[in-house]
């Protein structure tokens, strides 16, 4: 599965991992991961994601809207690369990233 | 039965030798002690029987020289003596003689004596070999752990370097360690450590460290998360361990900035967390089952997430420290330790190692003890060496690609076009930023050219989706309409440059439109990641075409 989502041990942070391209193939699959569980931490752990797009920045931009601004989202181990285009795209202004 | 007679009265030796012979033994026959002993050392005799009185060596003498020679070999001297008073009987036996037969020499008792002295030296002479045998195999032992000792080590070694990040303390109860530390450096920049116990300890329980070493570093590689590491450990140990063995473990991951930690953590003691001064802030349980009970379908991997303090530290240990005995069979336990944990103490990881040490005083060890300290600040490791790739000869090439509906349709071919470009030295490592570029690019062409959708689709979460449901409607009745990709790869003598065009059979659209989106929009993210990993962007006038350069060498 490319999305894998799996809350912790006390039920309060929901890891969201995703694997190998996060593009827009990965829409429903990524809305629905987040979608159900409310008031808990995310974290989207990005270790085995090997590119993103730009369709992927607006993914995250929508979970940020859906879930409201006070929502704590982290985005963590990011590759370099990865970690470059949402440096670009100023996302370290709305999300936590590692 | 070989029998040496030494008895100088020949008489003697003729009766004896007869009653013997007709027994079914061979005879040899000696005059003197001195002959005796000659004879004995060039005829190794099963049994000895021996006069006392004899000119030149007598019996006692005769007796003590071969008992020399022999030294742990058994063969049984039996005294042939006249003599009745019990302190030359005495000392027949106190000079190293096994019996004596007094003469006259009764047929019946020297029968009787011989067949059972020949039993004790047939036990003797299998005590002997079992003594040699177990003696080979001792060493063959000690030669075997030398070896399995070495694999071990080399299969740990790298591992227990400390960084700045952690300290820690192993003591093995035996040669071998039932308990395996192993740490090492995450690709995001983090730091996994795995702490696992094995059942027992000694060598079996040091057989699991090899699985679950390889295991580990093959996980540890691959960046592999928490929950993932602890499936494959136990889908590992789980396979090659026997049922009764399993190994309590904890797996921890912190992050580059050490400030969060996950773990997972099966059958050990509690893990104690600390605030920079040693104050302990929580423990945690470990909430699994050990590593290789459960079958793979019913492991469970809820991992246990922190976000410590900067300076606050983790111990995780085996039970090998709160079981520790004091003489007066007293276990060290949880409160004892954990009171060391106040706050007070200017260094408690050291203190508890001490106070282990004085605690069990002259007993030894029942257990192995392993204890890690992990510090939770930004990782620090030794930086590994970079070799640099040589300088290879670099051609200029170009690539042209028209795509048309039934190549647009399928995968992405932008994975495939990075691929060839990417054979051109000197391109490679510069591949997953071209794979960005290349795949705004597309995306721009195709979805806004070629399928003329509009982003401002884009504008609500239900919109989004919209927009990808109807890229697919449209990519699928495609008829006609084309993205045509030119790469061109030119080369000075520093460094090398790629032109990319992006044409498309679409309307074109509006570019200073689609740069006017805020940071907040969840669309129009592509054209400013172009513009900001190339060197120069140029869209003609009407969109449909769009040239960006790429200078490779430069650092990113």
């Amino acid at each position: 599965m490319p999305v894998e989502s799996a809350l912790s041990s006390d039920n309060k942070e929901l890891t969201i991992s995703i694997v190998g391209r996060f593009d827009f193939e990965l829409v429903q699959e990524f809305r629905s991961a987040y979608a159900e569980k409310k008031d808990v931490i995310y974290t989207i752990d990005m270790r085995a994601t090997e590119h993103m797009d730009s369709s992927a920045l607006g993914m995250l931009l929508n979970m940020r809207k859906t879930l409201g601004e006070s929502a704590k989202i982290s985005i963590v181990n990011c590759r370099p690369q990865i970690k470059k285009i949402l440096t670009i795209s100023r996302f370290d202004k709305k999300f936590n990233i590692e | 039965m070989n029998i040496l007679i030494v008895d100088d009265t020949e008489a003697n030796r003729k009766l004896l030798s007869w009653i013997l012979e007709d027994d079914g033994h061979t005879v040899i026959e000696a005059v003197n002690g001195q002959e005796g002993v000659d004879i004995f050392k060039s005829e190794s005799p099963d049994l000895v029987l021996m006069d006392v009185m004899m000119p030149i060596m007598d019996g006692f003498e005769a007796t003590k020289t071969i008992r020399e020679y022999l030294g742990d070999t058994h063969v049984p001297i039996i005294f042939l003596t006249a003599l009745s008073d019990d302190a030359s009987l005495a000392k027949c036996l106190s000079i190293g003689g096994d019996d004596f037969l007094s003469k006259p020499i009764n047929e019946q008792v020297l029968q009787a004596k011989i067949k059972a002295h020949s039993r004790i030296r047939d036990l003797n002479e299998e005590l002997n070999n079992q003594k040699v045998e177990l003696e080979k195999l001792h060493l063959l032992t000690e030669r075997e752990h030398e070896i399995a000792k070495s694999v071990f080590e080399k299969a740990m070694g790298a591992s227990l370097r400390d960084c700045t990040n952690t300290r820690h303390y192993i003591s093995p109860a035996t040669t071998f360690n039932g308990d395996i530390l192993l740490s090492a450096p995450s690709p995001s920049g983090g730091l996994y450590v795995i702490l696992a116990d094995f059942t027992g300890h000694g060598l079996p329980a040091a057989i699991g460290a090899l699985p679950l070493s390889q295991t580990f570093y093959d996980c540890t590689v691959a960046g592999d998360s928490v929950s993932d590491i602890a499936r494959k450990l136990n889908r590992s140990l789980e396979g090659f361990l026997p049922d009764f063995m399993f190994a309590a473990a904890a797996v921890l991951e912190m992050n580059g900035d050490g400030s969060r930690v996950t773990f997972w953590a099966g059958g050990l003691p509690d893990i104690l967390i600390t605030d920079s001064e040693g104050k302990l802030k929580e423990t945690i349980i470990s909430s699994h089952m050990p590593l290789g009970v459960l079958e793979d379908s019913e492991f469970e991997r809820e991992v246990t997430i922190r976000h410590p303090e900067p300076g606050d530290r983790f111990y995780v240990y085996t039970d090998g420290i709160t079981e520790s005995l004091n003489p007066k069979g007293d276990m060290y336990g949880d409160d004892r330790m954990q009171a060391l944990f106040d706050g007070t103490q200017s260094d408690p990881f050291t203190k508890l190692i001490y106070d282990i040490k004085t605690f069990r005083g002259d007993l030894d060890q029942n257990d192995d003890i392993t204890v890690i300290e992990l510090i939770c600040s930004p990782v620090e490791l030794e930086a590994e060496e970079h070799t640099e790739a040589p300088k290879q000869g670099k051609l200029p090439w170009t690539l042209n690609m028209s795509l048309g509906p039934e190549a647009l349709l399928g995968t992405s071919p932008v994975s495939q076009v990075i691929d060839m470009m990417g054979a051109s030295p000197g391109v490679s490592e510069h591949k997953d930023y071209l794979h960005t570029v290349m795949s705004e690019l597309f995306s721009n062409a195709l979805e806004h050219g070629v399928l003329g959708l509009s982003s401002q689709l884009k504008l609500t979460e239900d919109g989004y989706l919209d927009y990808y449901t109807q890229r697919e409607e449209r990519l699928n009745e495609l008829k006609e309409g084309n993205v045509t990709i030119n790469v061109s790869f030119e080369v000075d003598e520093k460094h090398g440059q790629l032109t990319v065009q992006f044409s498309d059979s679409g309307k074109g659209f509006d570019v200073n439109n689609l740069r006017k989106s805020d940071e907040d929009d969840s669309f129009g993210r592509g054209v400013s990641l172009i513009d900001t990993l190339c060197d120069s962007v140029e869209y003609n006038d009407t969109g449909t075409s769009v040239t960006v350069t790429y200078t490779l060498g430069k650092t990113i």
